[in-house]
């Protein structure tokens, strides 16, 4: 992988990106050594399927926890959350098909280590606190941060982030099935749009014959965020999930209410009735099938128990920032006049600065080779390649 | 610390000059939707090509040639002879000896250092492996602030408040913490604060406090826009915009007031005293780095010249072999006539087309047919300027059904579709909804991405949703807003004039214009045809042709002298030059009497079609197994359209180095190799020589600009070209591209456009425009518009003559006209 980063080694910024993969991958696959180590050890073998019977059929202990959560911690680097995402922002210097095999491969291997340890994970406090609260931090933020790109690839590599921190919330949350289905679905989903990147022009041109967005008048996206609310609401009743007796799937419900309520606020802004019709029907159809796969996930795959109530104050911090993001993205794309604050879009601008600390470390302890060294001629020196 | 005061002692009005002549130096860069070939050295032809070179070796340390490897190559191969380079050394200013020259190519000048900047000074106190230069930083914040203010729809965030670029930079820089963190430097925000807020005054506050001497201003400016170039090229296209429409856009002004204040920042950052001292002793060598330079260079442009006297005479030979012109006969008329457009890759299409059908005559026009039009496409909010760069639109078309009442249910149609694959892109576009997307419909990508070349993304190439095939096959094109018979008459008329009318057996006219829609490519548009600006030439062909089929029209043009035979019909068509297949359009509304030449010609078309096809295939590098059979070919270069992992569908204009401007009888049969655009002209039916000054200044200019344009990001990729593109990022949904995560806008063409991964495949050669005319009216025409003067005298193409009565050919030099072949 790091020679495909490094593709082009005349590239600083190629190399910077390489190196600050390089670490963030070395340091997670330490915290995952460790973390095996210390289950190998206390559990006398190195079969993981072994370990996890083991593990369920003992109350937890200190040490498992603590490898637990090093498992968990190391998931978290392999997956890019906050804030030490920023290798994932800056693969874009690849060639576009290596940020392709980025971003729908390489990124799911942290996941992947996570969802095999499921039942350890879902047995430990600590660690599913911890998944909920940075993966869904990681969500909600680089989500509000992708929505402030302006280049295609950027926007892309964000919403990779927000995905992954999604997807650790889901496992946080003990929603293991639907978490699997996130990993397959992104990965296809997220190839795809890296590879197509080159038809933003081609939609920009679409969008632009489409003419202007309509704004929406507030009592209007007030309606639809209700509707949202009650699609799920009726997503619930259908599948009979009793929200208490479900817990965990409130959160991803209210991103699932939150997500129906943008749609349909985005079938209002077309300004005509039969598209309004089209969209709602869509989204409806939508919410209530994805509770449906859920069920039926979980009859297949079977159920995990939800994180302990002490994790409820991070589900709660996760659930007011979702509300957040619903209420910027109305704010910037709905309700004209209203602009986003300008510190808040600054902030957003600079992805709340936090790679900056990231680059800096990556630097001091990996300086670039002095033949990347740029010479105050750039141009020149470079040109003599096309010869 | 306060701005000094040094700022009154300097004249204000010299210092306005100063920055209105580096900002004229810039050349604009056109978004990537209607992406057009331009000279980006556009700004500087008010001086000798050499000169530049010379600049920009001193301002920037990239030169305006090719390295010597490239020439030692083809000297050795033999594209370059003696001859060639005698003749070169005979014409350099200062005498080359023959050894000198030859000794170059294995030892040329050194690479040269430019002038430095502040930020270079800073720069020297960085140590570039643990850190960012500030360089880079500068590109860097400068890149994402012109992204934001400029973003045309990538950002969810929407629009920035109505600001200058240069208040929202100073705005947003008060509380920037990037200079801190990532480059350590203290106190930013609070020396931004005392910078004026008005972006001119700002220029000349920190000239004024840098002082890098009077006489050097202008040069140093243009040295801090070119270190941000991308984005200067896109002000410049802002400003460009706006004075065709009679306005003014600061945005280049405000870009120069930016990157100064960094100077500034910097300035402080350094300590003021030593950062000036240092700066004014640096640029006080402008003059003689200048000299240096340009006396440095002369064998590499001994060089070149000798390149291109190779091919001048390569192509010169062939002209004059035809001798005199002959005269047209009435025996030699032609039932059918196929007037193409003057790009490049319509020769090989109308060789193979003469070769084989001695009944069709071709020839060449600007493919925007002289009618700068704005198109709004049915069922579209936003309309399309299909016209050269130069012009503004003073026509306007739309899209129409053939039946009145039809013509609003499909507008309606493709809105509603519009509006709903937008309104459905929410699922997977909304920050929320985009969640639960990917779980519940991710995976049905799994088929696309297995499937097919590109995803969902866009519409397929030349489809539409929400009209039918059946409903498309009845959508023609009309004037919009003009019921005025005397207005589009005399449009008709003025484009007639110019084309040329057909003879009067002439039974069908065949107007083609040509597109290329490629998948999944940023730079699609450049593919495109570049007089219809950036978009395909058919609207233009159909519109020309319904105007001209219009009896009501031909009464009036009759009655100016333009009199169409009643059985001349026209016809349009449209040349795609990635498959290389040519479409009629319109030719349902061909009367059945013409049936006959419509068949035989649509025939032809498909035949010279697999001639051209054969020919390019060698150029691509196609299998020998797909080029034996027409069908795999035509399917195959078909593909490379279609094919999202394409990086080269076609090779565009790459190795365009002539334009000739004479009547076809000069160059039918002749294998040009596609790489001259072809006009034609004849000065006897010129009455006043209205048409050779109208293909002087508009096609001439175009030709010289795509010229230019390949010539640029061939020799200077990194400062021109757009780089690879394997690594674009669209910014802004169609500004232009970043190579990579960032750093400045990339302009030009790409890499793969100009190189085959081995070598350089265009040709890097100024523009050889053979003419033939008489000499008298070229000499007025040179004389009368000083963009001519300048393009030919100060070397950014050479001007030939034909001379009609003998075939030889003469070329202009600044001592006059010489002849240009040894006999």
């Amino acid at each position: 992988m790091h020679g495909l980063l490094t593709f082009y080694p005349d590239r600083r910024p190629a190399l910077i990106a390489a190196h600050k993969k390089f670490l963030v991958s070395r340091f997670a696959e330490l915290l995952l050594i460790s973390g095996f180590v210390i289950l190998a050890a206390h559990y006398s073998t190195a079969e993981v399927d072994e370990i996890l019977s083991r593990a369920s059929a003992e109350p937890a202990s200190g040490l498992v926890a603590s490898a637990t959560l090093l498992i968990a911690l190391s998931a978290l680097l392999k997956s890019a959350q906050l804030p030490f995402h920023g290798w994932l922002m800056q693969v874009m210097e690849a060639p576009t098909p290596v940020s392709a095999l980025l971003h729908a491969g390489v990124i799911n291997l942290g996941g992947f280590v996570l969802l095999r340890f499921a039942p350890l994970v879902s047995e430990s406090t600590a660690a599913s606190t911890l998944l909920i609260a940075v993966g869904g931090t990681t969500a909600a933020a680089a989500a509000a941060v992708a929505m402030s790109r302006h280049s295609v690839k950027l926007a892309l590599a964000w919403s990779t982030c927000a995905q992954m921190g999604f997807m650790l919330l889901q496992c946080g949350l003990g929603l293991y099935a639907l978490a699997w289905l996130h990993m397959l679905g992104h990965a296809v989903y997220k190839a795809s749009k890296f590879l197509g990147a080159g038809e933003r022009v081609r939609q920009h041109v679409q969008s632009a014959q489409a003419g202007p967005l309509a704004p929406l008048r507030r009592p209007e996206s007030a309606l639809a965020t209700l509707a949202g609310v009650a699609t799920v609401g009726v997503g619930f009743y259908a599948w009979r999930l009793d929200p208490l007796q479900h817990p965990a799937l409130c959160l991803p419900g209210l991103v699932l209410a939150l997500g129906t309520a943008g749609n349909m606020v985005a079938g209002l802004q077309a300004r005509m009735p039969a598209i309004v019709v089209r969209v709602g029907v869509a989204s409806v159809a939508f919410a209530v099938a994805y509770l449906g796969l859920h069920e039926l996930l979980g009859k297949i795959f079977g159920t995990f128990a939800g994180p302990s109530a002490s994790a409820l104050w991070a589900a709660l911090w996760v659930a007011v920032l979702f509300v957040g993001l619903h209420y910027l993205h109305l704010l910037a794309n709905v309700h004209y006049g209203r602009a986003v604050p300008a510190r808040l879009r600054a902030l957003l601008e600079a992805g709340f600065y936090l790679d900056e600390y990231l680059s800096r470390l990556a630097f001091r302890l990996w300086p670039l080779p002095a033949a990347a060294r740029p010479s105050s001629v750039p141009l020149s020196t470079r040109q003599e390649t096309l010869g | 610390m306060n701005m000094p005061a040094a700022t009154a002692m300097h004249d204000d009005s010299a210092w306005s000059d100063a920055i209105d002549a580096a900002t004229a130096r810039i050349a604009p860069s056109w978004p990537l939707d209607r992406a057009i070939a331009v000279n980006p050295l556009w700004g500087h032809i008010g001086d000798d090509v050499q000169t530049v070179d010379a600049r920009l070796r001193t301002l920037v340390g990239t030169r305006f040639v090719m390295p010597a490897a490239y020439y030692a190559e083809r000297w050795h191969c033999g594209d370059i002879s003696e001859r060639d380079l005698a003749h070169a050394l005979d014409h350099a200013p200062t005498f080359i000896s023959h050894g000198e020259a030859l000794a170059w190519l294995t030892h040329p000048e050194p690479v040269c250092q430019p002038l430095p900047l502040v930020s270079d000074f800073a720069d020297a106190a960085v140590d570039a492996t643990r850190g960012w230069t500030w360089r880079e930083f500068i590109v860097q914040l400068i890149s994402e602030r012109c992204a934001q203010h400029f973003d045309a729809g990538q950002s969810g965030l929407g629009q920035e408040p109505g600001v200058g670029l240069y208040s929202a930079w100073r705005e947003s820089a008060a509380h920037d913490l990037r200079p801190r963190l990532a480059m350590g430097m203290r106190c930013c925000g609070k020396a931004t604060a005392i910078l004026p807020s008005n972006a001119r005054d700002a220029i000349t506050a920190v000239l004024g406090a840098l002082d890098v001497g009077a006489a050097n201003v202008v040069d140093y400016l243009t040295a801090l826009l070119l270190s941000v170039n991308g984005w200067a090229s896109w002000c410049a296209f802002l400003r460009w915009e706006a004075r065709l429409a009679g306005r003014e856009d600061d945005s280049l002004v405000d870009l120069l007031a930016i990157r100064l204040a960094w100077e500034f920042l910097l300035a402080r950052h350094l300590g003021m005293d030593t950062a000036c001292s240092r700066l004014r002793t640096a640029w006080a060598d402008l003059p003689v780095r200048n000299a240096h330079h340009a006396a440095a260079a002369q064998t590499a442009w001994v060089w070149h010249s000798a390149l291109e006297h190779a091919y001048r005479n390569q192509v010169g030979a062939v002209l004059r072999a035809r001798g005199a012109s002959p005269r047209a006969q009435a025996g030699d008329a032609k039932p059918i006539e196929a007037v193409f457009c003057i790009d490049v890759r319509s020769e090989v299409m109308r060789r193979a087309l003469e070769g084989l059908a001695p009944d069709i005559a071709t020839r060449g026009f600007a493919g925007f047919f002289g009618l700068p039009l704005e198109f709004a496409p049915i069922g579209a909010h936003r309309t399309e300027a299909r016209l050269p760069g130069l012009l503004s639109p003073t026509l306007k078309a739309r899209e129409v059904h053939d039946d009145v009442g039809e013509t609003w249910r499909v507008t309606r149609a493709r809105q509603h579709a519009l509006r709903e694959t937008r309104a459905m892109q929410s699922f997977e576009k909304h920050p929320l909804a985009a969640f639960s997307f990917v779980e519940g419909g991710g995976l049905g990508y799994l088929l696309s991405l297995l499937g097919r070349g590109s995803d969902s993304a866009g519409e397929a190439p030349g489809s539409r949703k929400g009209i039918s095939t059946e409903a498309g096959a009845h959508l023609r094109v009309r004037f919009a807003g003009v019921n005025d018979i005397d207005r589009l008459a005399a449009s008709a008329a003025a484009v007639l004039k110019a084309m040329g009318l057909p003879g009067p057996h002439v039974r069908l006219v065949l107007l083609c214009g040509h597109g290329a829609d490629t998948a999944n490519n940023p730079q699609a548009a450049a593919l495109a045809c570049g007089a219809c600006g950036g978009h395909a030439g058919d609207v233009n062909a159909r519109l020309l042709v319904s105007t001209l089929n219009d009896p009501a029209i031909r009464r009036k043009l009759a009655r100016d002298g333009l009199e169409l035979a009643p059985e001349t019909h026209f016809v349009a068509g449209l040349h795609d030059t990635v498959s290389d297949r040519v479409t009629l359009l319109d030719g349902d509304l061909v009367p059945a009497s013409h049936a006959t030449e419509l068949e035989r010609l649509a025939q032809m078309l498909g035949d010279a079609s697999r001639v051209a096809r054969i020919e390019r295939a060698k150029r691509l590098g196609l299998d020998v197994a797909v080029t034996e059979s027409p069908e795999r070919l035509e399917a195959a270069l078909a593909w490379r359209g279609r094919d999202w992992a394409q990086v080269r569908p076609e090779w565009g204009l790459a190795g365009c180095a002539a334009f000739v401007v004479a009547p076809r009888s000069r160059t039918r049969g002749v294998n040009l190799q596609g790489r001259v655009f072809l006009h034609d002209y004849d000065w006897k039916s010129d009455a006043e020589y209205k048409v050779l000054e109208l293909i002087l200044t508009a096609p001439m200019v175009v030709t010289h600009w795509i010229n230019m344009q390949y010539y640029a990001s061939t020799v200077c990729p990194n400062l021109y070209g757009s780089g690879n593109k394997t690594l674009h990022n669209v910014v802004g949904a169609t500004l232009g591209v970043l190579e990579g995560n960032g750093g400045d806008l990339r302009i030009g063409l790409p890499l793969q456009s100009v190189h085959n991964g081995d070598r350089p495949v265009h040709v890097p050669l100024r523009l050889n425009v053979y003419i033939e005319a008489p000499q008298c009216p070229l000499d007025y025409l040179l004389a009368r518009h000083p963009v001519l003067g300048a393009l030919v005298g100060k070397g950014w193409l050479h001007m030939l003559r034909i001379d009609s009565e003998t075939g030889e050919i003469y070329r202009r030099t600044a001592d006059g006209w010489e002849a240009a072949l040894a006999s």
